[in-house]
């Protein structure tokens, strides 16, 4: 059986993936941070209660609904909130606001929905916990597998989507230059609505999951939201293989920092975890601003100037040996 | 056939165009010619609708096309080929061509980059290399590739050979002859080497403060020295 805090660290750091992708991913096509990319999370949670406490169905059966009930929403704040604000050349800060709002209203109905459900039906829906529902196989937790299942085959889907894909292709083609392709006929705006589609699904199925191993509340979106943040940051906003490694990186140093830290100076320490992704997003902009997938591209880029210049160095050696 | 009436075009509450008029006729060289900042490229831009128009239309073969979005501009068989960024450096040779041809059905989409190969082949051999490892004219040249994946009937450069060295430059112009004589397009040229652009073009325009200062035959502006001089600087 494997110690709580290694599940731990796990389930969080493939759901954090999942949800880092989705905000890098939306933040590429639509160059728009998506700050109500934490609400869709929160939906996915709230749909996974209501198959439990409402409907009396197993907590799986939530990540049917969740991919096209949250992708529909993330895709109707970009239709609805980003793409007219776009065409009316709202800057940056703007739309950077203009989501941040769209998570206040989310937030503000979920809450609504959760006071309702606990009046209306008599369950207790502010902090709830589905450990209990979940399945073992072979004492590892079912969300650990299942969760892990769906991080490998949702990155191999991306992958295979964004290369081998028409569609795929169409999306890396306006990720870079949106005015080249949308001259070459490529409606843009439709890429960035499906893009907006299917990181909302993404961040939909990552929050169907947390309650199944982490205790969940209406603010768990908004407070998933900094992690989700920091290593997107962390992988450099520019590509979501960078996502990939940061949210998982993220996840892992979140719960592993956050136990090492309460045995090293006491459990006091646990309401402080969210610095932790916060301090980590301060070192990288001040250290590597473009991220882990960016220094990486920089190291590369040193060595093959080491090597073209090793290579001149070569041929002047075998020049003035000729002379 | 392109036809810009008075058009009144910019960026936002920035006005760039004045009362522009211009023709492209088919299967000739149509020179946009003006000093920096004359709206030259703007004027390429105002007609696949990335600008602000404020008044006049752009028509094309009879169609009202002002302002019309870019992806049905570009259905419509017109190519634009930017002065920056004209292919997608993250992508392969082949995905750009992919790309070009994104309206295109796939086996037909095969057939015209088969076409295109013969006509640029050192792309052949580049096809799974990413775009940026390609030197500035095989860019400019992938571009043209590109534009022609989609056989359209009129090509707009703007700035095609900035930033190449003289030969490749050469190689550049050769080209866009090839695609007039050859394949019977329309080709409008914004170009900042005056000199050689007016000398393959049939028609011009002179562009000046983003008013028409001059319009007519090419060899009578590349003969004209007093425009030449002033605008142009051709002794």
């Amino acid at each position: 059986m494997l110690p709580a805090y290694v599940s731990s660290a796990i389930i969080y750091s493939n759901l954090l993936m999942l949800l880092s992708i989705g905000f890098t991913f939306a933040y590429l096509t639509a160059k728009v941070p998506n700050f109500a990319h934490g609400a869709n999370a929160a939906i996915g949670i709230y749909v996974t209660f209501t198959v439990v406490k409402i409907l009396g169905l197993n907590p799986y059966v939530a990540l049917l609904l969740v991919f096209p009930i949250c992708g529909t929403i993330s895709a109707l704040i970009y239709r609805l909130v980003i793409q007219p604000l776009k065409k009316r050349q709202a800057g940056l800060v703007s739309l950077s606001v203009a989501t941040i709002a769209a998570e206040m209203m989310i937030f503000a109905a979920i809450n609504i929905y959760a006071d309702y459900m606990r009046g209306m039906a008599g369950q207790y829906s502010r902090v709830f916990l589905f450990r209990k529902q979940d399945f073992e196989f072979m004492g590892v937790p079912g969300v650990l597998l299942v969760s892990t299942a769906l991080a490998v085959s949702i990155v191999i889907l991306l992958h295979t989507m964004l290369t081998k894909t028409k569609f795929g292709i169409a999306t890396r083609a306006t990720v870079e230059n949106d005015d080249l392709a949308s001259t070459l006929g490529i409606d843009t705006e439709l890429v960035s609505l499906v893009s907006w589609f299917i990181t909302g699904g993404l961040a939909g199925i990552a929050g169907s999951l947390l309650p199944l191993w982490f205790q969940s509340t209406p603010y768990t979106g908004t407070l998933i939201l900094i992690s989700v943040f920091s290593a997107s940051v962390v992988g450099g906003m520019a590509s979501i293989y960078g996502a990939m490694v940061g949210g998982y990186l993220m996840g892992l140093t979140e719960v592993l920092g956050t136990i090492l830290l309460m045995d090293l100076v006491g459990s006091w320490v646990a309401p402080y975890r969210p610095l932790i992704p916060l301090i980590a997003m301060f070192i990288i902009l001040l250290r590597a601003p473009e991220g882990l997938v960016g220094l990486a591209e920089k190291i590369h880029t040193r060595q093959i100037r080491a090597s073209i210049s090793g290579m001149f160095t070569l041929a002047r050696g075998r020049g003035s040996s000729n002379v | 056939m392109i036809e810009v009436q008075k058009l009144d075009a910019g960026y936002g509450k920035i006005q760039v165009l004045y009362e522009v008029n211009i023709v492209a006729h088919p299967q000739r060289i149509t020179v946009i010619v003006g000093p920096n900042g004359s709206g030259k490229s703007t004027l390429l831009k105002s007609i696949m609708g990335a600008t602000t128009i404020y008044s006049g239309t752009i028509r094309f073969d009879g169609h009202d096309i002002t302002a019309g979005p870019k992806h049905e501009i570009a259905k419509m068989g017109i190519a634009y080929l930017p002065q920056v960024d004209s292919v997608f450096t993250r992508l392969t040779v082949r995905e750009n061509l992919i790309m070009a041809g994104y309206t295109v059905e796939r086996e037909e989409l095969e057939a015209r980059e088969q076409e295109v190969l013969d006509m640029f082949p050192f792309l052949r051999e580049r096809m799974d290399t990413k775009a940026h490892t390609l030197s500035g004219g095989e860019r400019q040249m992938l571009a043209m590739a590109m534009a022609l994946v989609r056989r359209p009937r009129v090509v707009m450069f703007d700035e095609p050979t900035a930033h190449l060295a003289p030969r490749i430059a050469e190689q550049v112009f050769d080209k866009i002859i090839e695609l007039r004589d050859k394949l019977n397009l329309t080709i409008l040229l914004v170009e900042q080497n005056a000199l050689k652009a007016l000398e393959i073009g049939d028609d011009a325009y002179l562009l000046v403060s983003g008013r028409t200062a001059y319009s007519g035959p090419a060899s009578e502006l590349l003969a004209n020295p007093e425009l030449g001089k002033m605008y142009l600087g051709l002794q």
